[in-house]
């Protein structure tokens, strides 16, 4: 199957007020409670609780479910300037009050642990009927309620109340006469994570109007654990949840690593849609009792109201079948290696250098960079400082370093690229997810294109590892394109047909060779159609004069020009410089796809800079191909090592690539590293992209496609392909010996370059490389060596332009600009060329002779006639 | 600081030789490492640690300073520490630290 995309289509957020919780079981007043029952931050917590009124038009709130842009919020103290007109309900998700809160929990209980009044059995009712979240829940699950006696004495025997504005609304029972994992407060405890994580799942459902039946898999991301004494954690919030929002269709596992596991949650969601494991997945997380109040000490010293009054909760879906969203680039997922160490720095550079540098991207490239995302009030009023800011400023700091931007200029790139954290301090809910949401709000309004979503987590709390984690994800707005239509399914294959355009004259193996190609590539996918051009009909081959073939060029690039064809298969094109081909081959190693960059054609007139060039237009046609992350050698060629120091300075720059390794081993011999490839690596098929000069590669190409034929016909592989570099047509480059199986290879190589975006992805690529500092590398080559294109000989009056239709070949490269410099300087207009059989000086009909004879004069060509 | 820290830190005089220490400290805040080193040269200003009413006067230097940089390898120390340099209040850090440091006991 096809890899798809993984796509996050929507989000949504839930906040649960919770006063009562937050003073009875945050761990802060808990601890309080036990070492200092009387104190006073304990006489001043109910009284500096907030009213939900004030829970809804808090700032940070209102940015939390989508009704205020974060980058809008107003200057702190944020509780002192409550939002006006500020409602309960927004884009992105919903504020809760406490009853709701309850109910839900009661909702969530299904082994008769929670135990509710008569009284708030009908409020509970109410509440769901009222609520189109959860209107089409069961209300079976709302047993009868008991009387008031009953509740007491329930919790006069342990049971934990459910108490709001004063009243017992209903408890929350052991589970177990011993066992305190199943003890009244972890059964609360984990309830409550549940509940608060039930309501998000349901409102991303009913919101976004996505039938639950269509999700495949559920991962639940939160901190807590259910389990029993003999298997304290063994899960599974993810299918109690899903059982509760009609996910019957799905499983699901709980996945945890403190505060980052809602990114990991992102990446495992991702790479499940990908492989094509799960076409939908949503990824969840209810909320935290023990975090409520947390800081509240600090926050009453500094006569703060309680901020952290609300549980708080998640869910978002991963889409396999969407066409638009934002797409996870699962490619590209920073990860903090247990060997990397824990130093912020080692952070940094796994989670955000690392990433973006093998995405080709520079740290200025990404829109918004979202870590940890805590309301920064409640951090800073707690003595944590503001957690958001000092992650950009480390970001920041090592854009610095690799030279990006300057230190003065830290402020403007943090303000330009950062967000201000808004999320409630509930541990895991603050990791980056908070901004998905809003990712997506911009990126469907046009204002968003990247961004980098940070978790992490601090695994010493847990006692088992002194080690830190994170998890680093890049984000990108995204639409599916029309030509991406092809791999939707049969309903889009009539629209998404390609023609690609084949010349006929001039083939050695004659033209029904040619055309059982070309059947067998229509046969192969029906979404081809091969446009013949210069068919004679005629059985016979030939062309010995090569007008047919000149001919049938002509109108397969006016066809090229007009877009009848996307792309077109040929024996030869005279590239101009600038432009090389790169072959495709089976390794016969192992069979993997191989690259040969260049087979015919020339990069550049300098042999160094040809092989640098010719290792972006390998990667060019290996991403096009579908390899995302191509491997990359240089053949141990004259040359090739300066190319590949070249090659790794750009990489310094930012430029990714994966250098592959010999199979002789690391710098076999050669003591230049293990990215110069020996003749068995061709073999072996060590790497994707086998980076080499055109003769040479042209060579190799003839060897492995004739080799079972003996020299006779080439049979095996893709032929030449596609001529890649600036503004190159969308020509590939047969053999006149080529048998059909080839043929029908090239045209379907062509249509996946087509499909797969060949030209986009070269420019970008080379964009990428300039951005490293291509021209400046190659330019300091050059005047290291002293040569180079331009020789220096001052402006000379150049004879006037003319069309140049005649190729004199038989010119050795090396000194193909000094002949060209030389036929100028003679009046004669011509231009450099590449032919199949190496360079050619490029003249009109009427400049053909007079040229030769000067070329064959100068030496620069033998004489034919001797 | 950390009262098993602090225990830590005494143990370690005491086989020793408080004058065979160097404490390295590498916190993100002055106040906080000010506070550290305190404890380490004079005592612990909270008395609640091991440390408290002990003199240790420990040689106590912030990774951040000069003294300290120069006997790293530049290269290790531009990969693990440039960043934080860039980001922390490398001069109230220091001064926090070389005034209990010049202090003493």
């Amino acid at each position: 199957m096809a890899e798809r995309n993984a796509v996050i289509t929507a989000c949504s957020y839930g906040l649960f007020h919770a006063p009562y919780f937050s003073q009875e079981h945050g761990t802060t007043p808990e601890a309080e409670r036990s070492a200092n029952p009387g104190s006073a931050f304990l006489t001043a917590l109910p009284s500096s609780m907030r009213s939900f009124d004030q829970v809804v038009a808090y700032p940070p709130n209102q940015a939390f479910i989508g009704n205020l842009d974060p980058r809008t919020l107003p200057a702190k103290p944020w509780h002192t300037v409550p939002q006006g007109d500020a409602e309960s309900g927004g884009s992105l998700g919903r504020i809760v009050g406490e009853e709701v809160l309850y109910a839900l929990i009661k909702y969530s209980d299904a082994f008769d642990l929670v135990v509710i009044s008569s009284d708030f059995r009908d409020e509970a009712l109410a509440i769901f009927a009222g609520d189109e979240a959860l209107a089409g829940a069961d209300p079976s699950r709302f047993k009868e309620g008991v009387a008031a006696p009953t509740l007491e004495k329930l919790v006069a025997d342990g049971a934990l109340p459910l108490i709001s504005g004063g009243r017992v609304l209903g408890c929350v029972k052991s589970a177990h006469p011993t066992d305190l994992n199943l003890g009244a407060h972890t059964i609360l405890e984990n309830l409550a994570c549940k509940a608060t994580g039930v309501y998000a799942l349901r409102r991303l459902l009913v919101d976004n109007r996505i039938d639950p039946k269509a999700v495949d898999y559920i991962i639940e991301t939160s901190e807590e654990a259910c389990g029993d004494a003999n298997q304290r954690g063994g899960g599974n919030f993810a299918k109690a949840i899903g059982e509760l929002c009609g996910l019957a269709n799905a499983t699901g596992c709980d996945l945890r690593s403190f505060c980052a596991g809602p990114a990991h949650g992102l990446v495992h969601a991702s790479a499940m849609v990908s492989a094509g494991t799960a076409r939908r997945v949503v990824v969840v997380a209810g909320g935290t009792t023990a975090k409520l109040a947390m800081n509240a000490k600090r926050h009453i010293e500094k006569g703060f109201p309680v901020l952290e009054d609300c549980m708080a909760s998640f869910a978002f879906i991963v889409d396999g079948e969407a066409d638009e969203g934002l797409l996870i680039r699962d490619k590209v997922v920073g990860m903090h290696k247990i060997g990397s160490g824990s130093s912020p720095q080692a952070v940094i550079q796994d989670l955000v250098v690392d990433p973006l540098a093998r995405a080709g991207l520079r740290l200025s490239d990404i829109d918004a960079y979202a870590p940890e995302l805590q309301n920064s009030e409640i951090t800073e009023a707690g003595g944590a400082g503001n957690v958001t800011l000092a992650n950009l400023k480390m970001i920041a700091a090592m854009a610095v370093m690799k030279g990006e931007i300057a230190k003065t200029d830290m402020d403007a790139f943090i303000a330009a690229h950062g967000l201000p954290g808004w999320a409630p301090t509930q541990g895991h809910i603050p990791s980056g997810v908070p901004a998905l949401g809003w990712f997506l709000k911009w990126a469907r309004e046009g204002s968003f294109s990247k961004g980098l979503l940070m978790g992490k987590g601090s695994l010493f709390l847990g006692r088992m590892t002194g080690l830190f984690d994170g998890v680093s994800v890049l984000l990108e707005a995204w639409k599916r394109e029309a030509s991406e239509a092809g791999s939707m399914g049969h309903d889009a294959l009539e629209s998404a047909k390609i023609a690609i355009g084949l010349t006929i004259p001039g083939s050695e193996g004659g033209r029904a060779e040619l055309l059982r190609g070309a059947a067998e590539a229509v046969r192969a996918d029906g979404t081809l159609e091969v446009v013949l051009f210069g068919d004679t009909g005629s059985t016979g081959d030939d062309d010995p004069s090569g007008t047919g073939l000149e001919m049938a060029r002509s109108e397969m690039e006016k066809a090229l020009a007009a877009g009848t064809i996307r792309a077109a298969v040929t024996f030869h094109h005279p590239f101009p410089i600038g432009v090389a081909t790169v072959g495709h081959m089976k390794a016969p190693g192992n069979g993997r796809d191989l690259f040969i960059a260049s087979t015919t054609g020339a990069s550049s007139t300098d042999r160094v800079e040809a092989l640098v060039l010719n290792a972006i237009s390998g990667l060019a046609v290996a991403k096009a191909f579908g390899i995302s992350r191509p491997s990359l050698g240089l053949l141990n060629l004259e040359g090739a090592p300066r190319a590949l120091a070249i090659l790794r300075e750009l990489c310094t720059g930012g430029f990714a690539i994966d250098f592959g390794a010999s199979v002789r081993g690391a710098g076999a011999s050669t003591g230049e590293g293990e990215s110069l490839l020996r003749g068995n690596d061709i073999l072996a098929g060590t790497v994707d992209v086998l980076v080499c000069d055109s003769l040479t590669g042209n060579a190799i190409m003839k060897l492995l496609a004739s080799f079972s034929t003996a020299g006779r016909i080439e049979v095996a592989g893709s032929g030449y392909g596609p001529g890649v570099g600036p503004a190159a047509p969308a020509i590939a480059i047969i053999s006149r010996t080529t048998a059909a199986p080839v043929v029908a290879n090239a045209i379907a190589l062509m249509a996946r370059m087509d499909r797969g975006g060949l030209g986009k992805i070269y420019a970008e690529l080379r964009t990428d490389a300039e951005r490293s500092g291509l021209s400046r590398l190659l330019s300091l080559k050059m005047k290291r060596s002293g040569g180079g294109l331009s020789g220096g000989q001052g402006p000379t009056a150049l004879p006037a332009k003319k069309p140049v239709q005649h190729g004199i070949e038989g010119i050795d490269v090396g000194e193909l600009e000094e002949a060209i410099a030389a036929l100028q300087a003679e009046g004669i207009y011509c231009e450099a060329g590449m032919g199949c059989t190496g360079p050619v000086v490029m003249v009109s009909e009427e400049d053909a002779a007079p040229a030769a004879a000067y070329l064959i004069k100068g030496k620069f060509i033998g004489d034919r006639e001797s | 600081m950390d009262l098993e820290n602090q225990k830590r830190v005494l143990d370690l005089a005491e086989l020793h030789g408080k004058e065979n220490i160097v404490v390295l400290l590498g916190g993100a805040d002055a106040e906080a490492s000010g506070m550290i080193a305190e404890t380490v040269i004079s005592g612990d200003p909270a008395f609640a640690g091991a440390l408290t009413g002990v003199q240790l006067g420990l040689a106590t230097y912030h990774v951040l300073e000069s003294e300290i940089k120069q006997e790293i390898d530049a290269g290790l120390y531009e990969s693990n520490i440039g960043m934080m340099e860039m980001v922390l209040p490398v001069e109230e850090i220091i001064k926090e630290v070389s005034s209990f440091r010049n202090k003493g006991p």
